[in-house]
């Protein structure tokens, strides 16, 4: 059964959907599937042109997501929803109007830009083998839109024009990003205006919501990053609200202001337990050393109880993030050195911690940071808590002696842990354990909160849009209360849920809930 | 009733791939106000728009020029006209340096010069890769040459005996546009999808836009065309469906998306035509005021690794050459009426065993096909006439379901049918005339060439009948007229 959106305006017709008998068949597209509703049954409008994922006019989302018809398969018999792409008016059925995004495009002078032409023949280019590969992969862009539709900024961009220009990840990527890359550009200043200007780009939360969908598999939040210190190093950015964190951590090595006592004060440097099994440096993260130490206490209990010796390094600083997410990358490099200098010395190779954002830096600027600085790697194996405890540990392995905790919940995928690395299967099934959770998927449970690359510090309203997508998402699931794995995640929501909603539904921390799930036990 | 629009300008475009796009800055560089429509969506439509990158062969040197010469002559077997093929190497190289202009950078060896690839039918390393169909047709919006995308021209309009503008069907407004025009450059590219299946790569790597409708337009105003039997087909790598990256998303756990193609396998597709209207150094088709270029145009029996240099060189001297011609009587009001009228009442009509689009052009590009792509001898070919008479005389039951004129494409499949006829039979008769085989053009009962048939058959509307006639190009005979019909053979 296919349900489609149909809609004519030409006739007056409101969006609705119909629904179509459709034959399935081994390697059926759901192309193939329109163009079966459309000779079959009735003529409905789509558009493509090339059946082979180049030209990008296929465009739909399929059950929610944004797909090119003509490369997806659908798997069996069974419901499939299509709509037109989402973050676009509709002409007509699941025809969509692309015209405001050409003339988008054209303010961005996506050409080269220089004052002189070039002599009689071929120039020499002198670029770096990396500048060239990420060249032609941009260049490659299918002006597809999937990217658009999947990002919750470019959502609000549509949604509230007057909040944020946000208009996806296509217009900087393809658009800008090239420009910058090719060495006889000299627009690099007026690049950097547009990004800030036309694109505001620092209302990307890195989500990588687009890289899921982008049929060319661009590494955007990356690109991302690169644009903004881009923009950094013209002087034109980061904005105010990421400068505190910045100034915070050249200042004191941390991101946030000092209230109550930090946890690496509050616990001894090694927690030991009788008969370890193995033995974890623990990196708190700004977050949880600062604010949600009741979370890093968790972490260690729960690390005790399952026996495992925990060493808390004092000399730890902040990862860098803060500053590496808004384009600071010497700062976030100078951390690096740091922080690795500082875990290399106890001589111990695993390092858990319980923040996806820590987490995330660690695994993926860390290595490239280090390997510039050193030409080697950092000798130290990376986990995020849950992931350590399913995967290393073992599930079936852990201590599982546990109070019910009688309560409807749901879980918000953070965006660093689950697109960032890979964690989305590890928290559900530590849930799944937990006697008496009911577990509930919500609707969009894996789009951002509106926290993540320092929108919620520089970018506010944008932050609060997204984040009312969000909560309004956890309470329509009918909850008691919504489980996640990050600090980031956990502040916003719990602010943005006490703002729309009054806090209607209790927010809760992954690991600091197991904690306690434990210590009820034990009261017992 | 349907709303009808009327603009005027300089110089109109028809099509925006790499040719029109190139027509349409040469003309506005030379002042002249330019409209450019375009069936699919602009920068991403046509053959241009749906490869990946463009491989654009030069001579990389001055003394390269000759042995280029020398591959396109012989790559013809005789049938490239050595004027147009002159200008083609001689300016080959600027239109490729100026493509790093509007932005693209060709691969650079180590040392940071640029270093051409080789291809199999050349005798020198001469492709300049990748270029990006974007970065042309930012090129475009940048002069502020006014695009109408998703605009399909029906027919062209002549005053006399020029062609004075054409009229369009625009979908994304449901409504018809006149456009008016001092020249008009026809740059529609190929008609593969006259082969091809409406889903799968399978049978044409052309998409769906190309049904050949500049073939069936210029000859409907008495252009000629030559070389309509040389299509093209090769062997191109199609996806398969059997393994792909699956996504967990509990989202979408029925449908999975192919994201790296990374499987595939090689099946022949029709893929490119080599003849189509002919024209001379300016682009100038036989019509006054009707000029051509890219693939839809025929001189130059370029094959498709070759094709996009030809659409660059002649884009730009037919856009230019279409910028400085003058105005001359405005489209009659009566002509533009009686097409409004044809598209209307193809939309309305509703005969009581009416069917669909769909159903007559899979008979007929299954045809096509089977009994003249893939392998073809007298018997198949004939057989494919019988289809397409057969197909003619359904054309009248021919129904659009949907009756709205918003973005309808079946109404657009019934309009291109006709089309789609008229190209089909221009292949076929010049493919039964063609007894032997010569370059891509291969017959299964005449396997070898036929010195004979050196030249070409030119197509042409005499009396509202398609009309054939073959040109030798052979010594003592050289353009000698030899008159042909298909009852007639050929001496
Ligand atoms: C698989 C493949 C690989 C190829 N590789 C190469 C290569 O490496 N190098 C090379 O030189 N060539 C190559 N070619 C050939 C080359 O791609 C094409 O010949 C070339 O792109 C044709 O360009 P064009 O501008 O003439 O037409 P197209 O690019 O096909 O554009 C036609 C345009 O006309 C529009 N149009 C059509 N009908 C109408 C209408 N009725 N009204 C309005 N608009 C209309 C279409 O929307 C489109 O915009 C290849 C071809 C194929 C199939
Ligand atoms: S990373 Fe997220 S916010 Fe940024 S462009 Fe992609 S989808 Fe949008
Ligand atoms: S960036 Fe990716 S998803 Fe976005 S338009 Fe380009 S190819 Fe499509
Ligand atoms: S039809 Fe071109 S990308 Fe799907």
């Amino acid at each position: 059964m296919v349900k489609v959106y149909r809609c004519n305006p030409e006739v007056g017709e409101k969006p609705h959907y119909r629904s179509y008998e459709v034959p399935w068949h081994e390697g059926m597209t759901v192309l193939e599937v329109l163009r079966s509703i459309y000779e079959n049954h009735e003529p409905i409008a789509f558009r493509y042109h090339c059946r082979s994922g180049v030209c990008g006019a296929c465009g739909v989302m399929v059950n929610g997501r944004p797909v090119l018809a003509c490369r997806t398969y659908v798997e069996g018999p069974g419901e499939l929803v299509i709509e037109p792409l989402k973050n676009f008016n509709v002409i007509k059925d699941l025809v969509v109007d692309r015209r405001p995004m050409l003339e988008q495009t054209i303010k961005l002078e996506p050409w080269l830009l220089r004052g002189h032409k070039a002599a009689v023949d071929f120039e020499k280019v002198e670029w770096s083998l990396e500048s060239k590969d990420k060249f032609y992969l941009l260049a490659s862009c299918r002006e597809c839109y999937l990217c658009r539709a999947a990002c919750p900024a470019a959502e609000v961009g549509f949604r509230k024009p007057e909040v944020t220009k946000y208009p996806g990840a296509k217009f900087y990527v393809r658009d800008l990003a090239t420009r910058l890359l090719d060495p006889r550009d000299e627009g690099k200043h007026t690049r950097a205006v547009k990004l800030k200007e036309d694109i505001d780009a620092y209302a990307c939360t890195t989500c990588k919501k687009c890289w899921e969908v982008c049929p060319r598999e661009f590494e955007v939040p990356e690109v991302m990053e690169e644009l903004r210190s881009h923009i950094a190093n013209v002087g034109l950015g980061p904005l105010e609200g990421h400068m505190v964190f910045a100034d915070f951590i050249k200042k004191t090595g941390r991101a946030v202001d000092r209230q109550a006592t930090p946890l690496v004060e509050q616990v001894p440097e090694l927690i030991d337990v009788a008969n370890p099994i193995d033995e974890v440096l623990f990196f708190t993260g700004c977050l949880i050393d600062f604010r949600l130490q009741r979370v890093g206490l968790g972490i260690i209990d729960v690390l005790k109880r399952n026996n495992v010796r925990v060493i808390v390094p004092k000399d730890q600083q902040c990862c860098g993030s803060p500053a590496i997410r808004s384009g600071l990358f010497g700062v976030g490099k100078a951390q690096a050195m740091k922080n690795v200098e500082v875990f290399e010395r106890y001589g111990v190779s695993k390092v858990v911690m319980g923040c996806p954002g820590c987490l995330l830096t660690w695994k993926t600027n860390y290595p490239k940071f280090i390997y510039e600085e050193r030409k080697n790697l950092p000798r130290l194996e990376v986990y995020e808590i849950t992931e350590y405890l399913v995967k290393i540990l073992g599930l079936d392995k852990i201590n599982k002696n546990f109070s019910s905790v009688d309560m409807r919940v749901t879980y918000h995928d953070s965006c660093h842990l689950r697109r960032g690395c890979g964690i989305w299967k590890e928290p559900r099934e530590l849930i799944s354990i937990i006697p008496g959770l009911k577990f509930r998927e919500m609707n969009e449970h894996d789009v951002c909160c509106g926290s993540g690359g320092g929108v919620r510090a520089g970018r506010r309203a944008v932050s609060v849009e997204i984040g009312k997508r969000k909560v309004d998402n956890i309470v329509a699931a009918e909850v008691d209360g919504v489980i996640m794995e990050c600090p980031f995640c956990y502040i916003q929501i719990r602010d943005v849920l006490q703002q729309f909603h009054g806090g209607k539904v209790k927010v809760l921390y992954l690991i600091e809930l197991i904690a306690d799930a434990y210590k009820g036990a034990e009261g017992n | 009733m349907i709303e009808v629009k009327r603009i005027s300008t300089d110089v109109l475009v028809i099509g925006g791939g790499a040719a029109g796009m190139r027509a349409a800055i040469a003309a506005s560089d030379m002042g002249a106000q330019v409209v450019l429509i375009d069936k699919g969506l602009f920068g991403r439509s046509g053959m241009s728009g749906t490869l990946p990158y463009w491989n654009v062969p030069a001579p990389p040197f001055p003394e390269d020029r000759d042995g280029y010469f020398e591959d396109l002559m012989n790559g013809s077997h005789g049938l490239a006209d050595p004027k147009l093929i002159k200008i083609l190497v001689s300016e080959g190289k600027d239109r490729v340096l100026e493509l790093e202009e509007y932005g693209n950078i060709f691969i650079r060896d180590s040392a940071g010069e640029v270093s051409p690839a080789h291809a199999d039918s050349h005798s020198k390393a001469r492709i300049f890769t990748p270029a990006y169909s974007w970065i042309m047709s930012m090129q475009v919006l940048k002069r502020g040459i006014v695009v109408y995308d998703e605009t399909f021209a029906t027919r062209l309009i002549k005053s006399n005996d020029r062609v004075s503008g054409a009229v369009a069907f625009n979908l994304k407004e449901g409504s018809i546009l006149a456009v008016e025009a001092k020249a008009t450059v026809l740059a529609t590219g190929g008609a593969g999808h006259l082969f091809g299946m409406d889903t799968r790569l399978w049978q044409s790597t052309n998409p769906i836009e190309l049904t050949g409708d500049g073939y069936a337009l210029a000859y409907d105003v008495g252009a000629e065309l030559i070389d309509m039997e040389f299509n093209q087909i090769a062997l191109e790598p199609q996806y398969s469906a059997s393994r792909g990256q699956t996504y967990s998303s509990t989202a979408l756990a029925l449908a999975r998306t192919l994201r790296s193609a990374t499987t595939f396998q090689e099946t022949p597709s029709v893929h490119h035509f080599l003849g189509g209207v002919l024209i001379d150094e300016n682009g100038r088709t036989t019509v006054p005021s009707l000029y051509a270029c890219g693939e839809v145009s025929g001189g130059l029996h370029l094959k498709a690794t070759d094709q996009f240099i030809g659409c660059l060189v002649f884009g730009r001297r037919a856009g230019e050459a279409a910028a400085i011609e003058k105005a001359g009587e405005g489209m009659p009001e009566k002509e533009v009426k009686k097409e409004v009228n044809r598209v209307i009442s193809i939309l309305n009509n509703a005969p009581n065993d009416g069917v669909p689009p769909h159903v007559l052009r899979k008979r007929l590009t299954r045809s096509l096909w089977e009994e003249v792509g893939l392998r073809k001898d007298e018997n198949s070919l004939t057989n494919a006439l019988r289809i397409l008479e057969d197909t003619k005389i359904l054309l009248p039951k021919m129904i659009v379901r949907d009756k709205s004129k918003l973005f309808n494409k079946e109404w657009v499949e019934a309009l291109e049918t006709y089309n789609m006829v008229i190209v089909a039979e221009m292949i076929v008769r010049s493919s039964l005339l063609r007894r032997e085989s010569r370059g891509v053009f291969t017959r299964a009962d005449y396997p070898r060439s036929d010195e004979r048939y050196l030249g070409h058959f030119h197509i042409k509307k005499v009396g509202g009948q398609m009309h054939l006639e073959f040109r030798s190009l052979r010594g003592p005979q050289r353009g000698l007229e030899v008159v042909v019909d298909p009852s007639e053979k050929v001496k």
